[in-house]
């Protein structure tokens, strides 16, 4: 089960994993979740066409903040438009921006220099975070990158800091670098399904992202998880299926949870796997009490078992 | 020309996509869409096998695969073309060469390539900010693998090209615009931006001028000019190696219109995954390229859809995962529905195709071998 209460104490959640296994669902659910909990909570994604407003019965979100749900703001954010807003409001290079930025042949160098993009990213996650007006967001969460793309969005900050410049850029990244080293601020949630070929990838990927990531891993949430076998279903084709993706299934997870103990080191406790069922079909846009109806499914089974 | 492949025109009046064997063999270039996590890779490598199968002599080129695949094929990734062992119990009388196409190795090997001296060359690879970019460079290496295309089509080697695109393709603007590398060759915008980073460089910033003074001047101030030094060498070195290709654009153009170039979409029967296949093939029909067929994957097997959809509320109280599986199989007949329709209003009548969930191979060439096979009686 995933108790968030933990999670959401932070400010900043990363959410990344494979491809097509969730991440965008998670995303919507932890700020779901979040919202229930009374924060005012933004949502972010960074692509081409909004994956996370169709959740929540929205269309077109597009570059800047708006409400979706009470206290769930999304935002799709656009490169050349963070950049602008990076330029003039962070670094407070307005003029700068205004005679030399906004030139169209600029604005193709922003989306070109290898780097650029993943570092105004993070910073306008860090604005949101610590530094834009009161009231600020209580809780950010970005919808991330899948894995290969996501650890080098986290390795840019430091790859900066090592160019050994000077200028508000530096300055910035530092602060930011800072932020996303803060276990208590910022985590990062990795989420898998329980199959076999994605176990063995996050298996591989975990240890790499955990040495080389600013953000520390909060946790791996396994999603998917078929429900536990009824031995009161009626024989056939359905049952027969229900009780193979279940076998496979605990094969995967005792992997995970074999490849997680094997990359903890003897004095500290295993990263948390939080398990979340498969839901079958996910309906467009959720309904209201989605998360808390996936979040709570499997506490539910086990508080039973605890009972008897 | 003879190139071993079966001319469309003389293909016996066969519809080009009365079957999934049929479409195979009526095509020299297959070009595979779908967003990520769909299984479009894993498609590319069994529909490489089908046509391997029809005695066709494949190449396959793949972007960014998950390592575990290439790790599957026993082949490295590399940008270089690398005969694919198919075990002889498989009767397989034609044969795979495929490249596993690695961002960093490409992007690696370019510099490599068309740096000026071996020390410009290590001093881009080892710079960090390269180091942490160079695997998310996506753009170029969509070109790069047009590039790549044009080259194979031409190659008399091959009669099958089978084209895995980056999931993020849902601009597509590669296909439309292949001439122009998007925002990086403009009006040879990088060159003129970045030549004087090479010169400040050289000469300090006292010696740029004019304009490119202001805004370099101004650049510097917020970043630092040295850091961006090394990009610009790289940047430059790009350039050359994509100029090559600009010139060869309308070539590519004309290759992907040809009538045995076929579009595969593959998609999951979820919301967002439609979503994402809808827009590819809105987009697909306005750069004017024809979708051949889709391909339903991940579906729940048909048994136990037909099963679960026949489940009771009786059955469903005893059960609540039977519950789950009626609702899944409801919404996938939704989603599916919904996409056909997207196709007929767009005009398009593309070979519809299908794989359960089930299908879906372990990592061995073997069990792509199985999807072949369930692919091949579609």
């Amino acid at each position: 089960m995933l108790d968030p209460t933990e999670l959401l104490s932070r400010k900043l959640l990363l959410v990344t994993g494979k491809g097509g296994i969730g991440k965008t669902l998670l995303t919507a659910c932890l700020g779901q979740c979040a919202a229930a909990a009374g924060k005012r909570v933004l949502l972010v994604e960074y692509v081409a066409c909004d994956q996370l407003a169709p959740l929540f019965g929205a269309t077109l979100i597009g570059h800047s903040e708006r409400s979706v749900a009470p206290n769930i703001d999304c935002l799709n954010l656009d490169p050349t438009e963070n950049f602008r807003e990076y330029m003039t409001k962070y670094l407070g290079q307005r003029v700068l921006y205004d005679t030399i930025f906004s030139h169209k042949v600029v604005q193709s160098f922003i989306k070109t220099v290898p780097g650029l993009a993943e570092l105004m990213l993070l910073g306008r996650l860090y604005y949101h975070c610590e530094l834009a007006p009161e009231p600020r967001y209580d809780l950010v969460i970005l919808d991330g990158f899948a894995s290969g793309h996501f650890l080098s969005l986290m390795t840019t900050p430091a790859a900066v800091l090592h160019t050994a410049l000077g200028g508000p850029l530096i300055r910035e990244t530092e602060r930011v670098s800072a932020f996303l080293a803060d276990r208590d601020k910022c985590g990062i949630v990795y989420v898998t399904i329980p199959e076999a070929l994605v176990i063995s990838e996050t298996i591989d990927f975990l240890p790499r992202l955990a040495a080389q990531s600013p953000t520390a891993i909060a946790g791996v949430v396994l999603n998917r998880t078929p429900p536990p076998l009824s031995t009161l279903s009626l024989p056939g084709p359905a049952a027969d299926y229900l009780a193979r993706i279940a076998e496979s299934a605990a094969a995967a997870t005792a992997m995970l949870t074999e490849g997680l103990a094997a990359m903890t080191p003897h004095d500290s406790s295993p990263m948390p796997i939080w398990t979340l069922p498969e839901v079958g079909f996910i309906p467009e846009p959720l309904p209201a009490d989605f998360a808390a109806k996936i979040f709570t499914a499997q506490g539910q089974d086990k508080a039973e078992r605890a009972k008897q | 020309m003879n190139t071993g492949a079966p001319n469309f025109a003389d293909s016996n009046g066969q519809k080009k996509t009365d079957s999934t064997e049929a479409l195979i063999k009526n095509t020299r270039i297959l070009v595979l869409l779908g967003a990520g996590g769909v299984g479009k890779t894993t498609t590319s490598i069994v529909t490489a096998l089908m046509g391997a199968n029809q005695g066709r002599r494949v190449a396959l080129l793949s972007i960014d695969p998950a390592k575990r695949l290439a790790a599957a094929l026993g082949i490295p990734l590399s940008n270089q073309l690398q005969p694919i062992a198919i075990p002889e119990s498989m009767h397989i009388s034609g044969s795979i060469d495929a490249a596993m196409l690695d961002q960093k190795a490409v992007f690696d090997a370019m510099v490599r390539r068309h740096a000026p001296s071996m020390s410009t060359a290590e001093s881009i690879l080892a710079h960090p900010v390269y180091q942490a970019a160079s695997t998310n460079l996506a753009g170029p290496l969509e070109y790069m693998a047009l590039a790549k295309l044009q080259e194979l089509a031409e190659d008399p080697r091959y009669d099958l090209v089978v084209l895995d695109t980056p999931p993020d393709t849902q601009a597509l603007d590669f296909l439309a615009r292949p001439n122009v590398l998007a925002g990086f060759m403009e009006n040879k915008v990088m060159t003129w931006l970045i030549r004087p980073f090479l010169l400040a460089g050289r000469f300090g910033l006292t010696k740029l001028f004019s304009l490119s003074e202001k805004l370099m001047g101004g650049i510097a101030k917020v970043t630092g000019v040295n850091a961006l030094q090394s990009f610009g060498e790289f940047l430059l070195l790009m350039q050359e190696v994509i100029s090559g290709f600009h010139s060869s654009g309308e070539h590519i153009v004309k290759l992907l219109h040809s009538p045995d170039t076929s579009f595969l979409l593959v998609t999951a029967p979820t919301e967002a995954a439609t979503r994402s296949a809808t827009g590819i093939l809105t987009e697909l029909k306005n750069i004017g390229y024809s979708l051949n067929a889709i391909l339903f994957n991940k579906c729940l097997p048909s048994a136990v859809r037909t099963n679960a959809l026949a489940s009771d509320d009786q059955n469903m109280a005893i059960d609540p995962a039977i519950a789950m599986l009626k609702r899944r199989a409801e919404g996938e007949e939704r989603v599916t529905a919904k996409l056909l329709q997207a196709c007929s209003s767009s005009g398009l009548n593309p070979l519809i195709l299908q794989l359960a969930d089930e299908d879906q191979p372990i990592g061995s060439l073997t069990a792509m071998w199985h999807l072949a096979e369930r692919l091949g009686q579609q």
